[in-house]
Protein backbone atom coordinates (compact mmCIF):
# COMPACT_ATOMS: atom_id res chain seq x y z
CA UNK A 1 0.00 0.00 0.00
CA UNK A 2 1.21 3.30 -0.82
CA UNK A 3 2.69 6.03 2.03
CA UNK A 4 -0.84 7.91 1.63
CA UNK A 5 -3.62 5.15 2.63
CA UNK A 6 -1.13 4.33 5.17
CA UNK A 7 -1.29 7.43 6.31
CA UNK A 8 -5.01 7.27 6.44
CA UNK A 9 -5.43 4.15 8.37
CA UNK A 10 -2.59 5.44 11.19
CA UNK A 11 -4.44 8.77 11.22
CA UNK A 12 -8.11 6.50 11.99
CA UNK A 13 -6.19 4.31 14.22
CA UNK A 14 -4.45 7.61 16.58
CA UNK A 15 -7.76 8.98 16.87
CA UNK A 16 -8.36 5.95 19.58
CA UNK A 17 -5.29 7.16 21.66
CA UNK A 18 -8.04 9.95 23.28
CA UNK A 19 -10.49 11.31 20.74
CA UNK A 20 -12.34 7.87 20.16
CA UNK A 21 -13.08 4.71 22.06
CA UNK A 22 -9.65 4.26 23.68
CA UNK A 23 -9.90 0.56 23.43
CA UNK A 24 -6.21 0.28 22.71
CA UNK A 25 -6.15 -0.60 18.92
CA UNK A 26 -3.77 2.74 18.44
CA UNK A 27 -1.45 0.82 20.83
CA UNK A 28 2.13 -0.07 18.99
CA UNK A 29 1.19 -3.78 19.19
CA UNK A 30 -1.77 -3.63 17.70
CA UNK A 31 -1.36 -0.69 15.27
CA UNK A 32 2.09 -1.89 14.07
CA UNK A 33 0.13 -5.37 13.12
CA UNK A 34 -2.52 -3.59 11.30
CA UNK A 35 0.01 -1.14 9.48
CA UNK A 36 2.63 -3.85 9.10
CA UNK A 37 -0.06 -6.11 7.44
CA UNK A 38 -1.44 -2.95 5.09
CA UNK A 39 2.10 -2.27 4.10
CA UNK A 40 2.57 -6.09 3.15
CA UNK A 41 4.95 -7.18 6.43
CA UNK A 42 3.10 -8.37 8.75
CA UNK A 43 6.12 -9.95 10.57
CA UNK A 44 7.61 -6.77 10.44
CA UNK A 45 4.85 -4.59 12.05
CA UNK A 46 4.54 -6.90 14.66
CA UNK A 47 7.91 -6.59 15.63
CA UNK A 48 8.35 -3.21 15.26
CA UNK A 49 4.98 -2.94 17.67
CA UNK A 50 6.69 -5.35 20.28
CA UNK A 51 9.87 -3.27 20.36
CA UNK A 52 8.71 -0.10 20.79
CA UNK A 53 5.28 -1.10 23.18
CA UNK A 54 7.11 -1.33 26.65
CA UNK A 55 8.51 2.23 26.20
CA UNK A 56 5.89 4.00 26.59
CA UNK A 57 3.68 1.57 29.06
CA UNK A 58 4.63 3.46 32.34
CA UNK A 59 3.49 6.94 31.06
CA UNK A 60 0.56 7.22 32.38
CA UNK A 61 -2.21 10.01 30.71
CA UNK A 62 -3.61 10.88 34.07
CA UNK A 63 -5.83 13.71 34.05
CA UNK A 64 -4.04 16.87 31.94
CA UNK A 65 -0.69 15.24 32.36
CA UNK A 66 1.40 15.89 29.44
CA UNK A 67 3.53 12.83 28.19
CA UNK A 68 5.26 11.62 24.95
CA UNK A 69 2.83 10.85 22.37
CA UNK A 70 3.87 6.66 21.86
CA UNK A 71 1.58 5.94 19.91
CA UNK A 72 1.80 8.50 17.06
CA UNK A 73 5.58 8.04 17.18
CA UNK A 74 4.92 3.68 16.75
CA UNK A 75 2.41 4.15 13.83
CA UNK A 76 5.85 6.60 12.10
CA UNK A 77 8.25 4.12 12.46
CA UNK A 78 6.43 0.79 11.77
CA UNK A 79 5.19 2.66 8.57
CA UNK A 80 9.07 4.30 7.80
CA UNK A 81 10.31 1.12 8.49
CA UNK A 82 8.29 -0.88 6.52
CA UNK A 83 9.24 1.41 3.46
CA UNK A 84 12.75 1.04 3.91
CA UNK A 85 13.60 -2.03 4.94
CA UNK A 86 13.14 -3.55 1.79
CA UNK A 87 16.26 -1.49 0.58
CA UNK A 88 18.32 -1.91 3.44
CA UNK A 89 18.03 -5.96 4.42
CA UNK A 90 21.87 -6.06 5.55
CA UNK A 91 21.55 -2.66 7.79
CA UNK A 92 18.66 -4.16 9.52
CA UNK A 93 20.26 -2.73 12.62
CA UNK A 94 21.34 0.38 11.95
CA UNK A 95 17.58 0.91 10.26
CA UNK A 96 15.79 -0.15 13.36
CA UNK A 97 18.58 1.88 15.27
CA UNK A 98 17.53 5.18 13.09
CA UNK A 99 13.81 5.15 13.27
CA UNK A 100 13.45 4.28 17.09
CA UNK A 101 15.63 7.76 17.22
CA UNK A 102 13.73 9.43 14.26
CA UNK A 103 10.34 8.21 16.68
CA UNK A 104 11.68 9.45 19.89
CA UNK A 105 11.69 12.78 18.43
CA UNK A 106 8.64 12.65 17.19
CA UNK A 107 6.95 10.74 20.24
CA UNK A 108 8.36 14.41 22.02
CA UNK A 109 6.83 16.59 18.78
CA UNK A 110 3.63 14.63 19.65
CA UNK A 111 3.50 15.86 23.29
CA UNK A 112 3.32 19.54 21.37
CA UNK A 113 0.68 18.19 18.55
CA UNK A 114 -1.73 17.63 21.57
CA UNK A 115 -1.07 20.37 23.62
CA UNK A 116 -1.95 22.67 20.44
CA UNK A 117 -5.24 20.12 19.26
CA UNK A 118 -6.43 20.58 23.08
CA UNK A 119 -6.09 24.52 22.32
CA UNK A 120 -8.32 23.98 19.35
CA UNK A 121 -10.43 22.24 21.10
CA UNK A 122 -10.92 24.89 23.60
CA UNK A 123 -12.32 27.18 20.64
CA UNK A 124 -14.98 24.73 19.46
CA UNK A 125 -15.70 24.51 23.35
CA UNK A 126 -16.60 28.22 22.59
CA UNK A 127 -18.48 27.57 19.44
CA UNK A 128 -20.37 24.79 21.31
CA UNK A 129 -21.09 27.57 24.08
CA UNK A 130 -22.50 30.37 21.92
CA UNK A 131 -24.49 28.24 20.22
CA UNK A 132 -26.15 26.96 23.11
CA UNK A 133 -26.64 30.26 23.97
CA UNK A 134 -29.04 30.98 20.91
CA UNK A 135 -30.91 27.00 21.80
CA UNK A 136 -29.50 24.79 18.66
CA UNK A 137 -28.50 21.43 20.94
CA UNK A 138 -27.33 19.87 17.73
CA UNK A 139 -23.84 21.83 18.06
CA UNK A 140 -22.97 19.46 20.29
CA UNK A 141 -22.94 16.77 17.39
CA UNK A 142 -21.86 18.76 15.08
CA UNK A 143 -18.59 20.07 16.74
CA UNK A 144 -17.43 16.41 18.36
CA UNK A 145 -17.94 15.53 14.50
CA UNK A 146 -15.79 18.73 13.39
CA UNK A 147 -13.55 17.88 15.84
CA UNK A 148 -12.97 14.45 15.32
CA UNK A 149 -12.52 15.11 11.47
CA UNK A 150 -9.99 17.96 12.57
CA UNK A 151 -7.54 15.34 14.40
CA UNK A 152 -7.73 13.11 11.60
CA UNK A 153 -6.66 15.06 9.30
CA UNK A 154 -4.00 16.52 11.53
CA UNK A 155 -2.64 13.16 12.54
CA UNK A 156 -2.88 12.14 9.10
CA UNK A 157 -0.79 15.38 7.59
CA UNK A 158 1.73 14.84 10.29
CA UNK A 159 2.01 10.90 9.61
CA UNK A 160 2.66 11.36 6.23
CA UNK A 161 4.96 14.16 6.60
CA UNK A 162 7.35 11.97 9.22
CA UNK A 163 7.36 9.86 7.24
CA UNK A 164 8.12 11.76 3.69
CA UNK A 165 10.53 13.47 5.49
CA UNK A 166 12.05 10.58 7.82
CA UNK A 167 12.34 8.41 4.49
CA UNK A 168 14.45 11.07 2.89
CA UNK A 169 16.30 11.96 6.15
CA UNK A 170 17.27 8.07 6.64
CA UNK A 171 17.81 7.33 3.30
CA UNK A 172 20.48 10.23 2.89
CA UNK A 173 22.71 8.91 6.67
CA UNK A 174 21.90 5.26 5.68
CA UNK A 175 24.06 5.68 2.48
CA UNK A 176 26.89 7.25 4.36
CA UNK A 177 26.92 4.99 7.36
CA UNK A 178 29.40 1.94 6.67
CA UNK A 179 28.27 -1.42 6.42
CA UNK A 180 30.34 -2.86 9.89
CA UNK A 181 28.18 -0.26 11.61
CA UNK A 182 25.32 -2.54 11.83
CA UNK A 183 27.36 -4.97 13.86
CA UNK A 184 27.86 -2.47 15.88
CA UNK A 185 24.14 -1.35 16.10
CA UNK A 186 23.63 -5.23 16.65
CA UNK A 187 22.50 -4.69 20.49
CA UNK A 188 20.17 -1.75 19.86
CA UNK A 189 17.06 -3.84 19.61
CA UNK A 190 18.05 -5.81 23.21
CA UNK A 191 18.78 -2.13 24.66
CA UNK A 192 15.26 -0.80 23.42
CA UNK A 193 13.45 -3.89 24.81
CA UNK A 194 15.83 -3.24 28.22
CA UNK A 195 15.10 -0.04 28.13
CA UNK A 196 11.33 -0.96 27.94
CA UNK A 197 11.27 -3.80 30.43
CA UNK A 198 13.20 -0.98 32.94
CA UNK A 199 10.77 1.63 32.58
CA UNK A 200 7.71 -0.70 32.73
CA UNK A 201 9.66 -1.51 35.80
CA UNK A 202 8.41 1.15 38.02
CA UNK A 203 4.69 0.12 37.59
CA UNK A 204 5.90 -2.65 40.09
CA UNK A 205 7.86 -1.94 42.70
CA UNK A 206 5.83 -2.64 45.52
CA UNK A 207 7.23 -6.20 47.64
CA UNK A 208 4.84 -8.52 46.29
CA UNK A 209 5.23 -7.84 42.98
CA UNK A 210 8.53 -9.05 43.22
CA UNK A 211 7.49 -12.54 44.01
CA UNK A 212 4.95 -12.50 40.95
CA UNK A 213 8.08 -11.23 39.23
CA UNK A 214 10.15 -14.26 40.07
CA UNK A 215 6.99 -16.20 39.50
CA UNK A 216 6.34 -15.15 36.02
CA UNK A 217 10.78 -15.70 35.32
CA UNK A 218 10.39 -19.10 36.27
CA UNK A 219 7.65 -19.94 34.45
CA UNK A 220 9.59 -18.66 31.52
CA UNK A 221 12.33 -20.72 32.24
CA UNK A 222 9.75 -23.96 32.55
CA UNK A 223 8.53 -22.71 29.12
CA UNK A 224 11.60 -22.82 27.37
CA UNK A 225 13.05 -26.20 28.70
CA UNK A 226 9.62 -27.84 28.10
CA UNK A 227 9.38 -26.99 24.71
CA UNK B 1 -44.66 16.46 25.06
CA UNK B 2 -44.54 15.73 28.20
CA UNK B 3 -41.46 14.24 29.81
CA UNK B 4 -40.92 11.11 30.09
CA UNK B 5 -38.67 8.60 31.60
CA UNK B 6 -35.45 7.24 30.11
CA UNK B 7 -35.88 4.42 27.54
CA UNK B 8 -33.32 1.73 27.01
CA UNK B 9 -32.71 3.06 23.65
CA UNK B 10 -31.99 5.84 25.07
CA UNK B 11 -29.16 4.10 27.10
CA UNK B 12 -27.75 2.70 24.16
CA UNK B 13 -27.13 5.98 22.17
CA UNK B 14 -26.10 7.48 25.39
CA UNK B 15 -23.36 4.39 25.62
CA UNK B 16 -22.51 5.04 22.09
CA UNK B 17 -21.61 8.79 22.71
CA UNK B 18 -19.23 7.73 25.71
CA UNK B 19 -17.03 6.45 23.30
CA UNK B 20 -16.27 10.13 21.79
CA UNK B 21 -16.46 11.60 25.74
CA UNK B 22 -12.88 12.67 24.91
CA UNK B 23 -13.08 14.12 21.35
CA UNK B 24 -13.08 17.84 22.73
CA UNK B 25 -10.96 17.45 25.29
CA UNK B 26 -9.74 21.16 25.93
CA UNK B 27 -8.05 22.95 28.84
CA UNK B 28 -11.02 24.88 29.64
CA UNK B 29 -13.94 23.00 30.25
CA UNK B 30 -11.60 19.51 29.92
CA UNK B 31 -14.31 16.54 29.69
CA UNK B 32 -17.79 18.64 30.03
CA UNK B 33 -18.64 19.68 26.12
CA UNK B 34 -18.10 15.30 26.16
CA UNK B 35 -20.38 15.21 29.47
CA UNK B 36 -23.25 17.99 27.42
CA UNK B 37 -22.53 15.43 24.66
CA UNK B 38 -23.65 12.45 26.10
CA UNK B 39 -26.82 13.94 27.36
CA UNK B 40 -28.28 14.70 24.18
CA UNK B 41 -30.44 11.88 24.22
CA UNK B 42 -31.41 12.59 28.04
CA UNK B 43 -33.11 16.46 27.43
CA UNK B 44 -34.35 15.18 24.19
CA UNK B 45 -36.56 12.55 26.94
CA UNK B 46 -37.15 14.44 29.50
CA UNK B 47 -38.50 18.23 27.67
CA UNK B 48 -39.77 18.86 24.40
CA UNK B 49 -38.97 23.00 24.85
CA UNK B 50 -35.45 24.22 23.07
CA UNK B 51 -34.76 26.45 25.72
CA UNK B 52 -35.10 24.22 28.40
CA UNK B 53 -32.59 21.47 26.23
CA UNK B 54 -30.32 24.47 25.91
CA UNK B 55 -30.05 25.62 29.39
CA UNK B 56 -29.62 21.88 30.94
CA UNK B 57 -27.12 21.39 28.27
CA UNK B 58 -25.18 24.47 28.87
CA UNK B 59 -25.12 23.50 32.64
CA UNK B 60 -23.46 21.26 32.21
CA UNK B 61 -20.31 22.68 30.21
CA UNK B 62 -18.81 24.01 33.80
CA UNK B 63 -15.39 22.24 34.38
CA UNK B 64 -15.38 18.68 34.55
CA UNK B 65 -13.05 16.00 34.78
CA UNK B 66 -12.86 12.26 35.25
CA UNK B 67 -11.17 9.10 33.50
CA UNK B 68 -13.08 8.68 30.48
CA UNK B 69 -14.56 4.73 31.53
CA UNK B 70 -15.43 5.82 34.91
CA UNK B 71 -17.54 9.43 33.47
CA UNK B 72 -19.44 6.71 32.46
CA UNK B 73 -20.96 6.85 36.41
CA UNK B 74 -21.51 10.29 36.39
CA UNK B 75 -22.94 10.76 33.24
CA UNK B 76 -25.49 7.64 34.71
CA UNK B 77 -26.21 9.44 37.70
CA UNK B 78 -26.47 13.08 35.87
CA UNK B 79 -29.41 11.39 33.96
CA UNK B 80 -31.08 10.25 36.89
CA UNK B 81 -31.13 13.54 38.69
CA UNK B 82 -31.98 15.53 35.56
CA UNK B 83 -35.11 12.84 34.59
CA UNK B 84 -36.01 13.40 38.44
CA UNK B 85 -35.75 17.41 38.28
CA UNK B 86 -37.98 17.54 34.93
CA UNK B 87 -40.15 14.66 35.97
CA UNK B 88 -40.93 14.85 39.75
CA UNK B 89 -38.97 18.30 40.13
CA UNK B 90 -37.00 16.80 43.10
CA UNK B 91 -33.96 18.40 43.96
CA UNK B 92 -32.13 21.34 42.15
CA UNK B 93 -29.69 22.51 39.65
CA UNK B 94 -27.32 23.85 42.19
CA UNK B 95 -27.55 20.49 44.20
CA UNK B 96 -26.85 18.74 41.23
CA UNK B 97 -24.00 20.83 40.21
CA UNK B 98 -22.45 20.87 43.55
CA UNK B 99 -22.59 16.71 43.15
CA UNK B 100 -21.31 16.67 39.99
CA UNK B 101 -17.92 18.52 41.47
CA UNK B 102 -17.84 16.36 44.31
CA UNK B 103 -17.74 13.16 41.81
CA UNK B 104 -14.23 14.57 39.92
CA UNK B 105 -11.74 13.61 42.54
CA UNK B 106 -13.39 10.00 43.42
CA UNK B 107 -13.80 9.20 39.60
CA UNK B 108 -10.08 10.05 38.63
CA UNK B 109 -8.94 8.53 41.31
CA UNK B 110 -10.58 5.11 40.88
CA UNK B 111 -9.94 5.27 37.38
CA UNK B 112 -6.77 6.44 36.71
CA UNK B 113 -5.24 3.49 39.68
CA UNK B 114 -7.58 1.03 38.10
CA UNK B 115 -7.09 0.96 34.25
CA UNK B 116 -3.77 3.84 33.23
CA UNK B 117 -1.69 2.27 35.77
CA UNK B 118 -3.07 -1.88 36.41
CA UNK B 119 -5.37 -3.35 33.85
CA UNK B 120 -3.64 -1.55 30.87
CA UNK B 121 -0.56 -2.51 31.50
CA UNK B 122 -1.51 -5.68 32.35
CA UNK B 123 -3.40 -6.36 29.60
CA UNK B 124 0.17 -4.83 27.25
CA UNK B 125 2.08 -7.46 29.14
CA UNK B 126 0.37 -9.99 28.66
CA UNK B 127 -0.40 -9.46 24.84
CA UNK B 128 3.36 -8.77 24.21
CA UNK B 129 4.88 -11.75 26.39
CA UNK B 130 2.42 -13.98 24.13
CA UNK B 131 4.01 -12.29 21.12
CA UNK B 132 7.37 -12.72 22.20
CA UNK B 133 7.25 -16.51 23.31
CA UNK B 134 5.62 -17.81 20.56
CA UNK B 135 7.06 -18.35 17.30
CA UNK B 136 4.39 -19.14 15.12
CA UNK B 137 2.29 -16.29 13.44
CA UNK B 138 -0.92 -17.10 14.43
CA UNK B 139 -0.26 -17.66 18.25
CA UNK B 140 1.40 -14.59 18.08
CA UNK B 141 -1.56 -13.20 16.30
CA UNK B 142 -3.94 -14.66 18.69
CA UNK B 143 -1.74 -13.24 21.58
CA UNK B 144 -2.60 -9.79 20.41
CA UNK B 145 -6.40 -10.29 20.19
CA UNK B 146 -6.04 -11.77 23.94
CA UNK B 147 -4.51 -8.57 24.98
CA UNK B 148 -6.99 -6.52 23.37
CA UNK B 149 -10.15 -9.26 24.81
CA UNK B 150 -7.97 -8.69 28.63
CA UNK B 151 -8.44 -5.02 28.41
CA UNK B 152 -11.70 -4.25 26.78
CA UNK B 153 -13.94 -6.35 29.05
CA UNK B 154 -13.15 -4.58 32.06
CA UNK B 155 -13.40 -1.19 29.67
CA UNK B 156 -16.90 -1.90 28.26
CA UNK B 157 -18.04 -3.73 31.08
CA UNK B 158 -17.13 -0.10 33.28
CA UNK B 159 -19.06 2.16 30.82
CA UNK B 160 -22.18 0.12 30.28
CA UNK B 161 -22.74 -1.02 33.67
CA UNK B 162 -21.37 2.63 35.41
CA UNK B 163 -24.01 4.10 33.02
CA UNK B 164 -26.86 1.49 34.05
CA UNK B 165 -25.48 1.62 37.73
CA UNK B 166 -24.96 5.32 38.14
CA UNK B 167 -28.45 6.08 37.17
CA UNK B 168 -29.78 3.81 39.50
CA UNK B 169 -27.64 4.82 42.05
CA UNK B 170 -28.58 9.13 41.26
CA UNK B 171 -26.82 10.62 44.37
CA UNK B 172 -25.59 7.19 46.25
CA UNK B 173 -22.95 7.34 43.13
CA UNK B 174 -20.15 8.00 45.00
CA UNK B 175 -20.77 4.36 47.09
CA UNK B 176 -20.34 2.71 43.72
CA UNK B 177 -16.39 4.06 43.67
CA UNK B 178 -15.18 2.67 46.42
CA UNK B 179 -11.33 1.25 46.60
CA UNK B 180 -13.20 -2.27 47.82
CA UNK B 181 -15.26 -2.51 44.97
CA UNK B 182 -13.17 -3.39 42.41
CA UNK B 183 -9.64 -4.57 44.65
CA UNK B 184 -10.17 -8.20 43.40
CA UNK B 185 -10.41 -7.16 40.00
CA UNK B 186 -7.08 -5.33 40.74
CA UNK B 187 -5.36 -7.64 42.22
CA UNK B 188 -5.95 -10.10 39.61
CA UNK B 189 -4.51 -7.63 36.91
CA UNK B 190 -1.46 -6.85 38.75
CA UNK B 191 -0.33 -9.99 39.54
CA UNK B 192 -0.73 -11.05 36.04
CA UNK B 193 1.19 -7.98 35.37
CA UNK B 194 4.26 -8.73 37.29
CA UNK B 195 4.26 -12.35 35.85
CA UNK B 196 3.89 -11.48 32.28
CA UNK B 197 6.99 -9.00 33.17
CA UNK B 198 8.55 -11.90 34.53
CA UNK B 199 7.77 -13.74 31.24
CA UNK B 200 8.96 -11.11 28.95
CA UNK B 201 12.50 -11.08 30.82
CA UNK B 202 13.21 -14.62 30.74
CA UNK B 203 12.03 -14.60 27.05
CA UNK B 204 13.96 -11.75 25.85
CA UNK B 205 17.02 -13.13 27.68
CA UNK B 206 16.76 -16.86 26.23
CA UNK B 207 16.05 -15.83 22.56
CA UNK B 208 18.91 -13.60 22.54
CA UNK B 209 21.09 -13.31 25.52
CA UNK B 210 21.62 -17.10 26.66
CA UNK B 211 25.07 -17.29 24.38
CA UNK B 212 26.34 -13.90 23.75
CA UNK B 213 27.61 -12.10 27.30
CA UNK B 214 27.77 -8.68 25.09
CA UNK B 215 23.74 -9.43 24.81
CA UNK B 216 23.16 -10.42 28.41
CA UNK B 217 25.22 -7.44 29.61
CA UNK B 218 23.12 -4.75 27.54
CA UNK B 219 19.93 -5.83 28.33
CA UNK B 220 20.44 -6.44 31.98
CA UNK B 221 22.23 -2.82 32.29
CA UNK B 222 19.23 -1.45 30.04
CA UNK B 223 17.01 -2.75 32.53
CA UNK B 224 18.80 -1.58 35.48
CA UNK B 225 19.82 2.10 34.64
CA UNK B 226 16.90 2.66 32.76
CA UNK B 227 14.63 1.29 36.29
CA UNK B 228 16.78 3.52 38.02
CA UNK B 229 17.10 6.22 36.22
CA UNK B 230 13.08 6.25 36.15
CA UNK B 231 13.04 6.13 39.57
CA UNK B 232 14.84 9.73 39.69
CA UNK B 233 12.02 10.89 37.63
CA UNK B 234 14.38 11.32 34.11
CA UNK B 235 12.18 11.82 30.81
CA UNK B 236 11.95 8.52 29.12
CA UNK B 237 13.60 9.88 25.38
CA UNK B 238 17.04 10.27 27.42
CA UNK B 239 16.49 6.92 29.15
CA UNK B 240 16.39 5.19 25.86
CA UNK B 241 18.88 7.12 23.94
CA UNK B 242 21.42 6.35 26.81
CA UNK B 243 20.10 2.78 26.66
CA UNK B 244 20.82 2.61 22.87
CA UNK B 245 24.72 4.84 23.47
CA UNK B 246 25.46 1.53 25.21
CA UNK B 247 24.25 -1.03 23.12
CA UNK B 248 26.16 0.99 20.50
CA UNK B 249 29.62 1.07 22.94
CA UNK B 250 29.38 -2.55 24.03
CA UNK B 251 28.80 -3.55 20.43
CA UNK B 252 31.86 -1.89 19.49
CA UNK B 253 33.95 -3.32 22.20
Amino acid sequence: MDLFPLSLVGGLIALDTTAALQGLISQPLISGIILGWLAGDIALGLHMGVLMQLLWLNQLPVGAAKIPEGNLASIIAVILTARLSIFYENSQNILILTVVLYALLFSWLGTALTTSIRSGNARLFDIISRTLDKECIYVLSAVHMAALLLQFIIQTAVIFFAVLIGQMLLQKILVVVPAEWNNIARYAELAIIGSGVGLTLSLYKEKKDVLFLLIGAILGVLFFLVM
Amino acid sequence: MPAEKLKYRDFFCIFLRTLLLQAVWNFKGMISAGIAFTLVPVVKRISSNRTEQAGILKRHLGFFNAHPYFASFAIGALARLEEGLAINKTGDAGQIEKFKVALIGPLGVAGDAYFWAIVKPASILAGSAGILVFNRMEYRLGSAVMMLVLYNIPHLYIRFTGLWKGYQSGYNTYKLLKKENYARVKSVYRILGAVMLGIVMVTVLNKNGSRDMGALLVFVLAITGSAFLRGKRVYMQPIVLLSMGLAAIIGLL
